[in-house]
């Protein structure tokens, strides 16, 4: 299995906030990686410099060999990486078709397939589930169409890998079950994936491999089943003493956002 | 160097006006998040209430500020009422608040061209024309009496922001609003009373302007260009923020003289804020850019 | 914007394959409307002084539209429009006065001057966001203007430029022009709102940093933008320069006619084509109405229209248009608010409601309806 997606000793700091710490990670193609850790951990923010949203402080990604850190999240999508937002955010005054349009005529040149624009932007919707919804605005969507949406919208930009941020979370578990087993399907039509998800079981009996970040380090890394076992991974989870850490809620993911 | 002094000494007595004229917008922009484009028109309206004051009732101008606070907070709560409160806050209102505050400044530049005619107006009392002597070198007395002020306004201020409840209020609207409802802040009064307390400043500036310029009802575009330029240098923070980027733009408009013709000053202002923003977009103190 | 139209054939059996945002009906309804408004003059029995306006009113509908293209499609509202149109008109009366020029190489060349200079200020000044943006366009307005004034060789200070007469179009012959100038305006606008690079426009407009999670290049769109609203504003100075044969910089680049630009967008219905336009049309009416009768109350009158609109019916004369076309059942495209005046979008989170702003969930984009409070 080759790496597609390579991390190099990722940093990224905010001030004295270390939010990502030398981070070094690979993703093989075909393949989904979890990446989870306790709140705070960092994993948006890596996400973010992975997407070329924010550049790193120290460190890259590449991306088939080409570096797709530190240069503008648009170019960064044209190499072939997508991402989505924890906190979904659709272009709420554009219709459902429209936004999945966007990332069609935006996305990556070699990728997209020719022909009517609006022909494969419904097949994405088709795919996804939102076919019927196409007119409509994402304000009248449901969470989980919404969510639907923001990987819809990242699909049409034709990446080689997608950055899944949260995209269980605040679903039921019918909804849940639908979005994983799309996430299959995905995989399927040969898209890399790596998932943030705090769902545990989603991401376990998702992912092929699992990174576990805590305070904006590596600490485990292996399959679920291993990671799950990790006493480290345990103890970062529930053996951390609260008042050790003090942290402003959503620590590094939040302040990645500004 | 005498001269660099002078100009030096001008240039902090330049700075704590344009602090106290800056901070009635960065209240108003740090807890509503609306940019007051009527800030230009309430200082221009503040500085011709002085003025009839004055040629009417022959009130002194510096006598006048309880007066001019009182009337110019209600004029702020009245917007707000009337106005403001209608508006969709957050991203979704900034379009929209920009252009009806704009609306009201060109009401009340009407207002004063109905009233008063386009034409300068200035205020000249009988100490108007003195100096005092400060180290050799002399500044207008005038100056002297702004400037002082200005800091007494600004310390109040300070003192009101962190001792009050009030005050207290007022802050954490402007760090964290959903946790102000959690905490029983009554967010609606918070927004009542920024808005007021904005305009009061405002018009104090304006106040002040009138015994320093001469004024007609055009007068305010270039403070409220300036106050902005202030916001953006010094961040929203604290007192201290907009008291430094304050220095920073009288600074560079005073020592300016060396370089640009005396009616460049004013564009001395944008150039610098184009610059800023270019070079560190997120302004001198890290103020982060807006969405 | 959604719906895509095939290519048109003609009856002759010719193909013509049209852009797939361009149906064949607006095509031809375009033309016929250009066609009708340049016949119409050597038709209709209207006095010199109603025809030389109508030809001014087209200048100020092509320049509120070129506002608009930055205002209501990228939703920078720039209160220094003024700047451009200076620049364009003082160029080209220049080149007119110096070089001798014709006036409409005259006016091109103050265009594109004007457009560089947008440009030029615009580039950085577009990082910032929302209400940083307008500001900063009120300084560069200011600052254009203070610079222009005294730089007396070049605008002739306060005293201005005064164009020899007969030596371009007269008032009677700009109405046509001034229509030609409006139909470059329209096509612009229509191929800027319904074309692939509409919809970029309004990602974003709506949320610029999703937009370039999802492949915009916001940068260059919006330099777009900002190059061709300042060449048309541009060439639009160039007209009134023209038309006027005096301009000073007192006028050209007060923020007074840089504000008029706004009030024809919002007044008519910002982000839409036929509102811009719409606009011009009443702000002309009312500013010959209002110098005519009651010019004291004339800054008076727009800020309350400003106020009224903005409380009442933020998209305008289009946005009453569709209130009383939905009392017949006309029901209107969700995304028509797209272009309406509400900026960016409310962010939707996990729970469905909206992030910290304090806003009502996003429910309510009904065009007309502002979110409550």
């Amino acid at each position: 299995m080759t790496a597609i997606l390579v991390g190099e000793s990722v940093s990224k700091h905010f001030g004295g906030l270390k939010a990502v710490d030398r981070v070094d990670f690979h993703l093989d193609d075909g393949e989904i990686l979890g990446l989870i850790g306790p709140n705070g951990a960092g994993k948006t923010t890596l996400f973010s410099v992975a997407a070329g949203s924010i550049p790193p402080t120290a460190g890259r990604v590449l991306l088939d060999g080409r570096q797709v850190s530190g240069k503008s999240a648009h170019r960064s999508v044209h190499l072939g990486i997508c991402r989505t937002h924890q906190i979904v955010r659709p272009f709420a005054r554009l219709t459902v078709l429209d936004n999945v349009l966007v990332g069609h005529h935006y996305g990556r040149p070699a990728n997209v397939p020719g022909g009517d624009p609006h022909r494969v932007a419904r097949e994405i919707l088709d795919f996804i589930g939102l076919a019927d919804r196409a007119g409509r605005l994402p304000g009248e969507l449901t969470l989980a169409g919404r969510k639907r949406l923001e990987v819809a919208r990242a699909l049409a930009t034709g990446p080689r890998v997608l950055l899944l941020d949260e995209v269980v979370a605040g679903l039921n578990p019918v909804e849940s079950a639908r979005l994983l087993d799309l996430i299959r399907e995905i995989r399927g039509r040969g898209i890399s994936i790596i998932m943030i998800e705090h769902v545990m079981h989603a991401v376990m009996s998702l992912s092929d491999r699992v990174v576990v970040l805590d305070l904006g380090r590596k600490i485990a890394e292996g399959t679920p089943s291993e990671v799950a076992t990790d006493p480290v991974v345990i103890e970062a989870y529930l053996g951390r003493d609260e008042d050790d850490v003090q942290r402003q809620p959503g620590g590094a993911e939040e302040q990645q956002r500004a | 160097m005498a001269e660099a002094l002078t100009l030096a000494v001008s240039a902090v007595l330049l700075a704590g006006f344009y602090a106290a004229m800056a901070y009635g917008l960065g209240l108003i922009y740090g807890v509503l998040r609306i940019v007051n484009l009527a800030h230009g028109g309430i200082i221009m309206a503040g500085a011709y209430l002085t003025w009839q004051l004055f040629t009417r009732f022959h009130v002194d101008p510096y006598l006048a500020i309880p007066v001019v606070l009182v009337v110019f907070f209600l004029v702020g709560v009245t917007i707000y009422y009337c106005l403001v409160r209608f508006l969709p806050r957050g991203p979704a209102g900034a379009v929209q608040s920009l252009l009806l505050l704009f609306g009201v400044w060109l009401i009340i530049r009407n207002l004063a061209y109905l009233l008063f005619t386009g034409n300068d107006q200035a205020i000249r009392t009988t100490y108007s024309t003195s100096s005092v002597s400060i180290l050799g070198a002399s500044y207008s007395l005038n100056r002297l009496l702004v400037f002082g002020i200005s800091l007494v306004a600004l310390i109040a201020l300070h003192l009101f922001l962190t001792r009050t409840y009030s005050g207290k209020a007022i802050r954490a609207a402007g760090q964290n609003l959903e946790s102000c409802t959690l905490v029983g802040i009554n967010v609606e009064r918070v927004y009542v009373l920024t808005f007021g307390l904005g305009t009061a400043l405002a018009g104090l500036a304006g106040l002040l302007a009138s015994t320093l310029f001469a004024f007609n009802p055009s007068f305010g575009a270039g403070e409220l260009l300036k106050s902005f330029v202030i916001i953006v240098l010094g961040g929203l923070g604290s007192v201290v923020g907009i008291a430094s980027g304050a220095v920073v733009l009288a600074s560079a408009e005073v020592f300016s003289i060396y370089a640009v013709p005396s009616y460049l000053t004013s564009a001395v202002g944008f150039v610098l804020l184009v610059v800023v923003l270019v070079l560190r977009p997120g302004g001198l103190f890290g103020q982060k850019v807006l969405r | 914007m959604t719906s895509p139209e095939r290519a048109l054939s003609s009856g002759a059996g010719v193909r013509v394959r049209l852009p797939v945002w361009l149906p064949g009906r607006i095509l031809v309804a375009f033309a016929a409307g250009v066609a009708l408004l340049w016949a119409a003059p050597l038709v209709l029995p209207v006095g010199e002084y109603t025809h030389n306006v109508v030809g001014l009113t087209f200048m100020f509908m092509a320049a509120a539209l070129a506002w608009n293209w930055l205002g209501g499609y990228v939703g920078q509202i720039s209160f220094g429009h003024a700047a451009m149109f200076g620049a364009g008109g003082f160029v080209a009366a220049r080149l007119m006065l110096t070089l001798g020029l014709p006036f409409w190489v005259a006016w091109l060349a103050g265009g594109l001057v004007a457009g560089c200079y947008a440009l030029l200020w615009g580039h950085p000044t577009l990082r910032l966001r929302g209400p940083y943006f307008s500001i900063a366009t009120i300084g560069v307005g200011e600052a254009t203007r203070l610079v222009a004034t005294y730089w007396s060789g070049f605008t002739g200070g306060s005293s201005g430029l005064s164009l020899p007469l007969g030596g371009g179009p007269t008032k009677f012959q700009l109405y046509w022009y001034g229509l030609y100038l409006l139909a470059v305006a329209v096509g612009l606008s229509y191929w800027l709102r319904k074309s692939r690079i509409g919809l970029a426009l309004f990602a974003i407009k709506e949320d610029v940093e999703a937009a370039g999670d999802l492949g915009v290049d916001a940068t260059r769109y919006q330099d777009v933008v900002l190059f061709l609203s300042g060449t048309m504003v541009g060439v639009c100075g160039g007209f009134y320069a023209s038309y006027q044969t005096f301009i000073d910089p007192q006028d050209m680049f007060s923020f007074d006619r840089s504000i008029s630009f706004i009030l024809m967008a919002v007044i008519g219905g910002i982000g839409t084509i036929l509102g811009a336009a719409a606009g011009a049309i009443v702000f002309v009416v009312i500013q010959e109405f209002l110098l005519a009768n009651y010019s004291q109350l004339y800054l008076g009158l727009y800020g309350t229209l400003l106020v009224l609109i903005i409380l009442f019916e933020p998209l305008g004369l289009t946005g009453l248009l569709i209130r009383v076309r939905k009392l017949f059942g006309y029901r209107p495209r969700p995304d028509i608010a797209a272009g309406g005046l509400k900026s960016a979008a409310v962010g939707v989170d996990a729970r469905g409601s909206t992030a910290d702003q304090g806003v009502a969930p996003v429910e309510q984009s009904a065009p007309g309806e502002r979110g409550s409070a």
